[in-house]
């Protein structure tokens, strides 16, 4: 039985690990501290080429076991560029 | 509003998980030849079907909530439409997830396409996209309803 929280610097630390060429990841926990929803931007030029659904994959199998885990996950994915002229 | 289309038949079989390496510690279910068969069916119903939590009329989930409202604001054709519940059926909901290894619900499907979730749907439908999918789709209502000569 997994009762081990899933937290934001777990997933970083995840992505840090399993995604090719992070650049950085914002990852918030929309579930009040229970570990249960979160959401994510990702910025990677891993992204260059790849359409939406490919990116989500990356994303999703980079975190697969994590995901499994949770009760809702929603993911933004910037290549470097993208994410220079997103207005923040 | 949208049509409802009615839940998955429920198959007669059993589901066997086998874990995969012990590297990723992740469980594998391969989807049977029925459940496949019946997920199958179920994106043909329509040009558009989408696997929701609850239904068109009663979302019970945010994401599902917001593809529901997306698709409404762009004007689909309730005609050409079709949503299931996965709530109503554990096996469609674990079996969607499988056949096109995602692992979240909403997900859409044009034309037995799989488009993406709600993060997608969202993304495509500020930059246009989404307009564009569905007009070349064509399973938008007619604008006014009447002829324009």
């Amino acid at each position: 039985m997994n009762s081990t929280l899933i937290t934001p610097d777990h997933l970083k630390a995840r992505l840090a690990e399993a995604m090719p060429e992070l650049y950085t990841a914002i990852v918030t926990d929309t579930s009040g501290g229970c570990g249960q929803s979160f959401t994510l931007v990702v910025v990677s030029n891993a992204f260059v080429g790849l359409n939406r659904i490919q990116r989500s994959r990356l994303v999703n199998q980079a975190l697969s076991a994590e995901i499994a885990e949770i009760h809702a996950f929603s993911c933004k994915c910037f290549s470097e560029d993208e994410w220079a002229k997103q207005v923040v | 509003m949208f049509l409802r289309a009615t839940s998955l038949l429920k198959p007669t079989f059993r589901m066997v998980a086998r874990p995969a390496s012990i590297m990723q510690m992740q469980t594998r279910l391969f989807l049977s030849t029925e459940v496949k068969k019946a997920i199958e069916e179920a994106i043909g119903t329509a040009p558009v079907v989408l696997f929701m939590k609850g239904t068109p009329e009663f979302p019970q989930c945010g994401f599902s909530r917001a593809t529901i409202s997306l698709l409404g604001q762009q004007g689909v054709d309730p005609a050409k439409f079709a949503a299931f519940n996965v709530l109503e059926d554990p096996e469609l909901r674990n079996g969607i997830k499988e056949y096109t290894e995602w692992p979240t619900i909403p997900q859409l499907f044009v034309n037995k396409e799989f488009v993406g979730g709600c993060d997608i749907i969202t993304n495509m439908s500020q930059s246009g996209e989404l307009a564009k999918l569905l007009e070349d789709a064509d399973v938008l209502v007619p604008e006014d309803g009447t002829e324009v000569n």
